[in-house]
């Protein structure tokens, strides 16, 4: 057997070797002068170490962690639920993401003049258009009116109030954008 | 109880039984009592706080100690460089030697002289090596947990075990008290 190298003789020394390897350096540290002394080195200084003294804690500080730790909010189950599953989380964003990328790339790829390969239908279109045309006649038919106060004339059925038109106009807006 | 059970009460207990080896490592890692109550709490509320970002297939302690390590490696980076905290090689002994205070208060003279030359020698010892030699004994971790508590390779872990410990076994010959 070739000698141990240094590291092999620290786990020796600590009793980490696994016990094969052991039994291997004790027969070849029974013939070998060199690696007597470097086993006999590192267990010096083991034995040096194990002179140490914990130094002593003082009970007020254990007493201060305790009450410190009582105090401390765990987070809350939902958190822990995600954080712990949280490879699995972000396996199903990839999922989502490759499923998304996987219905928009087609379309973006496919070649000037072919047919349309998307979702969103013709038919779905127009009719998203449609409604969209119908609210800005109904928004124009409703700046066109008279304005008076609301508290004077109640509102019919069928009529928008300032702010329904306002709401209108920010879902209007929100689609356009969108 | 496994650390994985989450019973507030149980953690609480295990933390504390934790403190004074902890605490024991720290206070040789920045040579302050006060500074290592201050941050043996603070690993202790981190663990308690992040117990979810332990893995089982880890030593529980060796996680605790990690986080122990990491903060006291975050303090001696913020102080300026003073001797008690940067024990590099050559540091003034008197200074480490105050470190002896806290050698065993039981009269035994003999056993109080070595436990401070154990403690003088380990302040000379670079910062790196002196730590792991203190998380194996104050951890008790084997040198693949120490590897996990400090985030180095375990071959580098190994080589600054064997160069600790040889330096320390030169600088306390045995029989010496």
């Amino acid at each position: 057997m070739t000698c141990p190298n240094n590291t092999q003789w620290v786990l020796y020394a600590a009793g980490e070797a696994p016990p094969g390897r052991r039994q291997a350096m004790d027969a070849h540290l029974a013939a070998c002068d060199a690696c007597r002394r470097e086993a006999a080195d590192l267990e010096k200084g083991l034995a040096a170490l194990g002179a140490l003294a914990a130094p002593a804690l003082r009970p007020e500080a254990v007493a201060a962690l305790r009450s410190r730790l009582s105090q401390t909010p765990r987070r809350p189950a939902v958190v822990l639920f995600f954080r712990q599953r949280r490879w699995a989380v972000a396996a199903a964003a990839v999922f989502l993401l490759a499923l998304g990328a996987w219905a928009i790339v087609p379309s973006l790829l496919q070649a000037p003049g072919s047919p349309a390969v998307s979702w969103v239908t013709d038919a779905h279109l127009q009719e998203e258009l449609a409604e969209i045309a119908a609210g800005v006649e109904m928004l124009e038919a409703a700046s066109a009116k008279p304005t008076a106060p609301a508290a004077t004339e109640p509102a019919e059925a069928g009529d928008w109030s300032m702010e329904e038109i306002d709401r209108f106009i920010d879902l209007l807006q929100a689609e356009m954008d969108a | 109880m496994t650390p994985g059970s989450r019973d507030s009460d149980s953690l609480e207990a295990l933390l504390v039984s934790f403190a004074p080896r902890v605490y024991g490592l720290l206070y040789r890692l920045v040579g302050r009592s006060d500074v290592a109550e201050d941050l043996m709490q603070e690993a202790m509320l981190r663990a308690y706080r992040g117990l979810e970002m332990y893995r089982p297939e880890g030593k529980f302690r060796a996680w605790l100690f990690r986080i122990a390590v990491n903060l006291a490696r975050d303090w001696i980076r913020r102080q300026p460089r003073e001797p008690s905290v940067s024990l590099e090689e050559g540091a003034d002994l008197s200074v480490t030697a105050s470190l002896g205070a806290h050698a065993p208060p039981d009269g035994d003279m003999t056993r109080r002289e070595r436990c401070g030359r154990v403690e003088a020698a380990l302040g000379r010892l670079p910062p790196a090596d002196r730590e792991v030699l203190l998380l194996r004994y104050y951890g008790e971790l084997a040198f693949k947990d120490i590897a996990r508590a400090t985030g180095e390779p375990l071959g580098t872990v190994l080589a600054r075990a064997h160069r600790a410990l040889k330096k320390l076994g030169e600088m306390i010959p045995e029989g010496e008290p």
